[in-house]
């Protein structure tokens, strides 16, 4: 096994932060942690990354302890946190040649392997230049550069496309395909359901620190498959129309935000004709139904009853 | 490694221009302002206003008819012959000390009965009352006589507010009785020689004898090159004064930004990032003393290069300078470990924010950055002469006075001492929270 994580725990002070996390990654896998904020993916992968230790349970990198020998996993570690971090007074240049040192890059290596980086995340011919000057997008990616300046085996990114333009998050998403296919093993930390969905072998979703499924997209949809998601807008919002739908039978949650209602529905079960005559009833008009098949984000829903983006 | 963190810190530093502002600039204008103002006071330190003081002559003259001495002398075989006027070391110390035309200008003395000299010590009028007891004389004979001699002591008295001159006064009085002993000193080992050697023994004994009368007679050579010694410290103007102390309190700003930049690693996370590389928080803690030791060092030769360049001041003996430069350099180095430990211990206190506005400026007048600490309180004085940049400016005082390399060996090791206990306070830190580090 390549990393394997055993009971798995963090507390900070009173507060649990991760609990009984068990997970094992092959070489060469992608696997993705999905969770709102404060599921405990960071802490997650802070851990595995050597920068926190468990309160308890253990994490093996080729079955040694990374908890008792961290340097074995800095070694082939490429490690992207969710921030920006790099010097900004620096240019691209200047903070891959200082990272590249912390990596232990041979120095007949090193010019040449800064500008593979370079190119592979799209920067070669802003190398020289402050980063201070660079947009949100170019620095996401010179971020990303100075994790893969010493070609890791392992590679965590922690949300890396947090805050940044559609051109720029598309050239990290194929970036992390790419380096997949050429056989990284890699961690992506992310709420967003699409990049987890296009990038990921596998999913762990976690929520409130502990994981509360995981497996491939096609297995954890399948968690949901015997159910339709009905979509419904509906003005204006009362409490009492969601009430009303959640008591009617074959319904298994509903979920209402500002006036959209996610309701889920057992698989063929018709429940329009009642739907509208509660509408009717409480005087709320219906402005718009889909009947959808289910997602991650159903998954999600259904499995902690709030979207991800609500967490 | 650990070069590529110097350089990294280096680099930080160089391209942070408020940082050099305020670690360059600010000490050098300063140094003009506080040098031109309050250094004026201290123009020709040797210039001093005199220091008042009394001495209580309580002694009788000496005699070598005493009998415990004459049973001495009569063992030899070539007896001392008695000096024809009276011996008076006393008169020795007002007529070849005090009356020397340079302690005259520093020193204004009154003989004056114990009770009154006691009179005007508590009513603060004087600064020291030196005290020679009744058998002073006699004792310092009988010393320089005999082989086994009585302890001679003199007495003094002080006016506890004046630290500065009550050092004079008692590096006068210490001069003075050094010079006694060592008489004494060559006495006793021509003594020895003469008792182990006997063909020798009769021309000792009339070297003796000729360096015996030198001794009484009025033409003190000795008392002379002890004057010299102590006129022989260069006085240092203000702008040299606060040149050194403007340095000294800057260096500990410079110290504080190693705080500043951990901080700003932590909260960019590239501190995370290097301690999930293949780099150790040891590689990170000796990069940073180095590149602190570098700036440092650099600061201080900037500074007294500029002091140099615009005012011509005097740095002394250069080598001993740097000497002291580079242990300063060494002191300050440690303390910004740390503060860099102990910000990366406990991050919510914001100790570098505290250190820079509250205790540099609290150490700066501690150290004498802003006034010399010979107007503290001893005790003030002593723990203020000893915290790292009270010793270093002790230190770079004394080079510029050209004081010799040797004697400022205290303070040199004050600093260095500063500097292991701040490394001790750092890895008991990294120790403590293993976590964080």
């Amino acid at each position: 096994m390549f990393l394997e994580i055993r009971d798995l725990h963090k507390k900070f002070h009173k507060h649990c932060a991760v609990q009984n996390v068990n997970l094992s990654i092959d070489k060469g896998e992608v696997l993705g942690l999905l969770g709102p904020n404060g599921a405990g993916k960071s802490t997650t992968i802070s851990m595995i990354s050597t920068l926190l230790l468990p309160t308890d349970g253990d994490i093996l990198f080729k079955e040694t302890s990374v908890v008792e020998k961290p340097q074995q996993i800095r070694d082939i570690l490429g490690y992207v946190p969710q921030e920006i971090a790099l010097y900004p007074e620096f240019t691209a240049l200047e903070n891959l040649h200082f990272f590249a040192k912390m990596y232990k890059v041979p120095r007949k290596n090193r010019v040449d392997r800064i500008q593979e980086v370079l190119q592979l995340v799209g920067l070669t011919d802003r190398a020289t230049e402050k980063i201070e000057t660079y947009s949100g997008g170019m620095k996401r990616r010179l971020n990303i550069a100075c994790a893969l300046v010493h070609k890791p085996e392992l590679l965590i990114l922690d949300e890396p496309t947090v805050g940044i333009d559609p051109q720029s998050r598309n050239h990290i998403l194929q970036m992390v395909k790419q380096l997949s296919k050429d056989g990284m093993t890699i961690i992506y930390t992310s709420h967003y359901m699409e990049e987890v969905e296009f990038l990921c072998d596998r999913i762990a979703i976690m929520d409130n620190g502990e994981i509360i499924a995981l497996g491939t997209k096609e297995a954890l949809t399948n968690v949901v498959e015997q159910q339709d998601v009905m979509t419904i807008r509906a003005i204006p919002v009362k409490t009492t129309f969601k009430e009303q739908i959640e008591q009617l039978e074959d319904v298994t949650y509903v979920n209402c935000k500002d006036n959209s209602y996610d309701i889920g529905i057992k698989q063929g079960a018709d429940l329009l004709p009642e739907v509208f005559t509660i509408a009717q009833n409480l005087e709320v008009r219906i402005l718009h139904v889909e009947v959808k098949t289910p997602r991650l984000e159903d998954v999600f829903l259904y499995l902690t009853g709030k979207t991800l983006r609500d967490a | 490694m650990i070069i590529a963190h110097t350089i990294k810190d280096i680099m930080r530093m160089i391209k942070d221009r408020k940082a050099l502002l305020i670690i360059l600039l600010m000490p050098a204008v300063l140094t003009i302002l506080l040098g031109a103002s309050v250094g004026k006071l201290m123009n020709g330190s040797s210039k001093i206003s005199s220091i008042p003081i009394a001495i209580v002559d309580q002694t009788s003259p000496a005699s070598l008819d005493d009998p415990s001495i004459q049973s001495f002398i009569t063992q030899g075989e070539s007896p001392i012959n008695s000096p024809q006027e009276d011996i008076e070391f006393v008169s020795l110390f007002l007529n070849e000390v005090l009356e020397n035309k340079e302690v005259k200008n520093l020193i204004d003395y009154q003989v004056l009965s114990i009770d009154e000299a006691m009179q005007l010590l508590d009513a603060n009028k004087i600064t020291a009352v030196i005290t020679f007891p009744e058998s002073f004389n006699q004792d310092v004979l009988q010393a320089m006589v005999m082989s086994s001699p009585k302890q001679v002591q003199v007495q003094m008295k002080q006016n506890p507010n004046e630290g500065l001159q009550n050092e004079i006064v008692k590096g006068l009085v210490q001069s003075y009785t050094n010079q006694l002993s060592k008489n004494v000193i060559t006495k006793n080992t021509i003594v020895q020689l003469m008792n182990d050697n006997a063909p020798i023994r009769k021309e000792l004994g009339e070297s003796m004898e000729e360096a015996m009368n030198q001794s009484f007679s009025s033409d003190r050579k000795e008392f002379y090159t002890e004057r010299k010694s102590l006129q022989g410290l260069t006085s240092i103007n203000g702008i040299q004064y606060y040149t050194a102390g403007m340095a000294v309190m800057f260096m500990l700003y410079l110290a504080s930004y190693a705080g500043l930049y951990v901080k700003d690693e932590m909260r960019m996370h590239t501190f995370q990032r290097i301690r999930a590389s293949k780099s150790s928080i040891w590689d990170v803690l000796v990069g940073r003393f180095l590149s602190a030791l570098c700036l440092s060092f650099s600061q201080l030769v900037i500074l007294f290069s500029v002091s140099k360049l615009l005012f011509s001041i005097s740095w002394g003996n250069v080598w001993a300078l740097l000497l002291i430069m580079l242990v300063s350099s060494i002191g300050v180095a440690s303390l910004a470990i740390c503060i860099s430990v102990f910000t990366l211990h406990t991050p919510k206190v914001d100790i570098t924010n505290i250190f820079q506005s509250v205790l540099i400026p609290f150490l700066a007048m501690l150290g004498g950055s802003f006034i010399s600490t010979a107007t503290l309180p001893e005790i003030i004085q002593e723990i203020g002469n000893n915290i790292i940049n009270g010793a270093s400016l002790q230190a770079f005082v004394g080079v510029m006075q050209g004081v010799p390399i040797q004697q400022l060996s205290g303070s040199i090791i004050a600093v260095l001492l500063n500097g292991v206990v701040f490394l001790i306070i750092s890895a008991f830190l990294v120790f403590r929270k293993k976590e964080v580090f």
